[in-house]
């Protein structure tokens, strides 16, 4: 049987990979899951019956999306693909928990915020547009602030940072398994791309 | 934040296989003809 595969969003605080509800960095490669549940006896074994510990993720891009917007405050957020193995527990069309994980990929895309600010240029840069390429002024991205973090944090899980559209298109998702249905989801969801500017 | 719905199911998952990067063997280089003055 084949690890599961699914989406999460983590805050992005410090250089790493923060769990949304726990006080739990993601290392680099595995992870192991440990029942951190206040207030009660911990679970022996992660994923915990009646508990909602475990590394969890959702079985959709979009179901993912929904879950950063519905947060009250959402700072850093990256989404991302994960494997689950060991001992999981499916919560039927949602998603699932599991007592081990590793991070496949990280997304540029942001789906859920308006970092990526789609803005006219004005002035100079208005004035160079349309001088330089004798086409009307058109807008342009600004450049995330975070995308150098993104990067670096990429780097230290010594996994792909890609937008969503690349990973379909150059066929990153379909190699690791995801269902077409989704990769089209995962498109619809895209955010403008940076690339090729 | 987990996961709204209740646990449906349950069950375990062998480790991922480890990466298996092949490994391609250098070509074998053809052997030039030796040259014999005449």
């Amino acid at each position: 049987m084949e690890p599961v595969l699914g989406w999460r969003i983590w805050n992005l605080r410090d250089g790493g990979l923060e769990s949304w509800a726990m006080d739990y960095c993601w290392e680099p490669g595995e992870n192991l899951a440990t029942c951190l549940a206040p207030h009660r006896r911990r679970c022996r074994r992660s994923p915990g019956l009646h508990c909602q510990c475990g590394f969890w993720a959702v079985w959709t891009p979009g179901q993912c999306v929904i879950r950063a917007c519905s947060a009250a405050e959402p700072p850093w957020h990256v989404m991302g693909l994960v494997v689950g193995w060991g001992a999981v527990a499916l919560h039927g069309k949602e998603g699932f928990r599991a007592e081990r994980a590793a991070i496949k990929c990280l997304f540029t895309d942001r789906p859920w915020s308006s970092s990526l600010a789609v803005t006219a240029p004005s002035g100079r840069i208005a004035r160079w547009w349309h001088h330089t390429l004798r086409r009307a002024v058109e807008p342009v991205i600004t450049l995330p602030a975070h995308l150098d973090q993104l990067e670096a944090v990429a780097a230290q899980y010594a996994v792909p940072l890609v937008s969503l559209r690349s990973a379909a298109d150059v066929g990153i998702l379909r190699e690791f398994g995801v269902h077409p249905t989704q990769i089209e989801e995962a498109v619809s969801l895209a955010t403008p791309s940076l690339e090729g500017m | 934040m987990g996961l709204a719905t209740p646990e449906t199911e349950r069950i375990e998952i062998p480790a991922p296989a480890p990466l298996q990067i092949p490994v391609e063997e250098p070509a074998k280089r053809e052997e030039e003809p030796v040259l014999v003055p005449a």
